[in-house]
């Protein structure tokens, strides 16, 4: 980002509110261009339903938005009329989710859901969309001629996320938001997917979100890191000082518990308990009764923030 | 090797709609030690969950030999068949849809031992709840009021009811958080460790994988083609699927923060092919970046790569001996054209 420049997106104390309290709450998020963003937490933890709140895609009438900014190239998409949203939605924002086959359309062929975007977004049609299809189709790695008139049931699961990110790079957006966009393929094929997304960032120049709860998948991929925890952002910094140094405890117990931070057959530092699910979160740190080091005050009073640099946590008793 | 499972030539194919053959599980044999971990690692479609419900014959196999210590399954009747299950039990991935939404915790658990007319069930319940971390007036809730670990905590309950030599762990911890994921791992250890259990864990996740066995299989379009120690597997894979599977691991974030970020990764061109219609000579060539001439023609045996003994280790691949460490480079043989 260039100095004063204003990030592509800043959410800014987001809160998301549903029928039993708030699951999102206090979210603060910026991506410039050209960066990939990891959001990262474990399920529940209101990592989607940020994600979500960003395309106006949140699920019901129960589920709104209840306060906060959502600043896409400056103007604010938390209190944006559909008819915008929708303008922007696929055009300028552009989503990839986790599940390929229910995401597409399945009566429609692989080519004409991706002329879909192009005429709704650019009113191109015929002869033109199509050369842009076979080209999109090119650019992720799928051969237009074979693959255009087909059907997502006749293809791979990675195929079928290739169609996914044609469609969403098709207007050329300046923000992408990925939600757990290899968790549902096999380890061979993350890998080509995550490389394909990393080259078309570093092509296009977008800002990018990558959502996951897979901390591998953020180290490798992610220069910055958010980390949430029952629906705040509990630690977010560079991908070398968050996972080098982390400073919030939830973050620290995540990357020592799983087996790859550990000595194979060795009894792996577990985080005992579960997730508090929302209306049930302390008034404190949601973390304080799964926390190694927690402190008098932690249940209670909110954690303050704890700064070094561009690395930030909200804790008490930080782990370093 | 003192082996409780013995699995010989194991095949189960099934007939698609049109008339093909998928050749899910493909010639498979091995042998479970007691108080063995073996792992098996593999990705959708490979045949690794064919594999585990052959072995219970829950999808009785169309040939090759399961003995369990000296049972044959195949010459089993209905009742031996029974018998033989109490020894064997299964732990499934989705812990929502392996448990009856309408039994309480405490008669899913005791439904083993009432079908095998074991004494004292309610007692057993109570040890059992004990013995996987759940409280003890779980028994008289209902599944949905517990979390995705604590159900499968009821799963391994329930498999454990009958004091099985054997268990069978499909994807067992692969639908659980991170956080939860590491608790599910820690409770199947103490078990083996508290009970000397036997255990195949299935799993797509090389790293849990590692973490938990003695051994592992690695799985590809329905047969093993690399089978070794843990340790060695992942220190010198000596299989060019192995290799890649290993190479397509995230580094663990610790990395990131030392600094070492995006290390070069063999990416294999393509996807698992049909098993219906497989490769010619070794499956894995189309993928392969190290194929040769011979490798499109003849089918390499699953045979022993260096010592024998405990420690041995078997490789199906024509250059499975060759080179430093017995790696295979990429420079020296010509890669294939990427196959999509």
């Amino acid at each position: 980002m260039m100095a004063g420049e204003a990030p592509l997106l800043d959410i800014q104390h987001l809160r998301i509110e549903t029928a039993v309290g708030p699951i999102v709450e206090d979210v603060c998020l910026t991506v410039s261009r050209g960066e990939m963003v990891g959001l990262v937490g474990e399920s529940g933890c209101g990592k989607t339903l940020t994600a979500l709140s960003i395309l106006g895609l949140l699920p019901e009438q129960s589920v709104r938005i209840g306060g906060g900014r959502i600043l896409f190239k400056g103007d604010d998409l938390a209190g944006c009329d559909e008819r915008r949203m929708t303008a922007l939605r696929g055009s300028r924002i552009a989503m990839i989710f986790q599940e390929p086959m229910t995401s597409l359309n399945p009566v429609m062929t692989v080519g004409s859901q991706i002329a879909e975007v192009l005429a709704i977004h650019r009113g191109q049609r015929g002869r033109a969309a199509e050369a842009r299809v076979a080209e999109l189709l090119a650019m992720v790695g799928l051969s237009a001629g074979a693959q255009m008139h087909r059907y997502p049931f006749q293809l791979s699961g990675g195929q079928r996320q290739r169609v996914m990110i044609a469609m969403a790079l098709a207007c050329g957006p300046d923000l992408l938001i990925a939600d757990e966009p290899t968790t549902a393929l096999d380890v061979t094929v993350q890998a080509q997917i995550l490389e394909l997304i990393a080259r078309m960032q570093a092509e296009l120049g977008m800002g990018c979100i990558l959502v996951t709860h897979d901390l591998g998948v953020v180290a490798e991929m992610c220069g910055r890191i958010a980390v949430m925890y029952a629906g705040r952002i509990v630690e977010t910094g560079p991908a070398e000082a968050l996972f080098g140094a982390p400073m919030h405890r939830y973050t620290r117990a995540l990357i020592d518990t799983i087996p790859a931070s550990n000595e194979p057959g060795r009894t792996l530092p577990a985080i005992p308990g579960m997730v508090p699910p929302p209306g049930a979160r302390a008034r404190g740190c949601s973390f304080f009764d799964r926390c190694s080091a927690v402190t008098a005050r932690c249940r209670d009073e909110a954690p303050p923030l704890v700064r070094r640099g561009d690395h930030v946590a909200s804790c008490w008793n930080p782990a370093s | 090797m003192n082996a409780v499972l013995s699995v010989r030539h194991l095949v189960k194919h099934f007939a698609t709609a049109d008339g093909r053959t998928v050749r899910a599980v493909d010639d498979v044999s091995f042998d479970l030690g007691a108080g063995e971990i073996l792992g098996i690692v593999g990705e959708s479609g490979c045949g690794k969950s064919t594999l585990a419900r052959a072995l219970l014959y829950l999808n009785p196999p169309d040939s090759g030999e399961i003995r369990l210590g000296d049972v044959d399954l195949a010459q089993c009747s209905r009742a031996g068949l029974k018998r033989a299950r109490a020894d064997l039990q299964m732990v499934f991935q989705d812990p929502f849809g392996s448990l009856n939404p309408r039994h309480t915790v405490g008669t899913i658990i005791a439904e083993p031992l009432i079908v095998h007319r074991r004494p004292n069930a309610r007692a057993r319940v109570r040890e059992l709840l004990d013995l996987v971390g759940l409280p003890q007036n779980a028994a008289e809730r209902l599944p949905h009021q517990f979390s995705g670990g604590q159900r499968q905590r009821i799963a391994i309950a329930r498999a454990l009811a009958l004091s099985p030599r054997i268990i069978v762990a499909d994807e067992a911890v692969s639908a659980l958080d991170v956080s939860i994921q590491s608790q599910i791992i820690n409770l199947l250890s103490e078990l083996r460790a508290a009970f000397g259990l036997s255990m195949i864990f299935i799993s797509h996740d090389l790293s849990v994988v590692r973490h938990l066995s003695d051994r592992v299989a690695v799985m590809y379009l329905g047969r093993f083609v690399e089978v070794a120690p843990a340790a060695t597997l992942f220190a010198d894979p000596r299989h060019p699927y192995t290799q890649a599977l290993i190479s397509a691991i995230p580094a663990p974030p610790a990395a990131a923060g030392r600094g070492i970020a995006k290390r070069a990764r063999r990416v294999l061109p393509g996807e698992v092919p049909d098993p219906s219609q497989p490769p010619s000579g070794c499956r894995f060539h189309p993928r392969c970046f190290a194929a040769a001439d011979i490798c499109r023609a003849s089918s390499p045996p699953l045979s022993q790569v260096g010592q024998s003994g405990a420690d041995a280790r078997l490789a199906a691949c024509h250059f499975a001996m060759e080179g430093e460490g017995g790696r295979l480079t990429p420079s020296r043989a010509a890669p294939l054209a990427a196959a999509r």
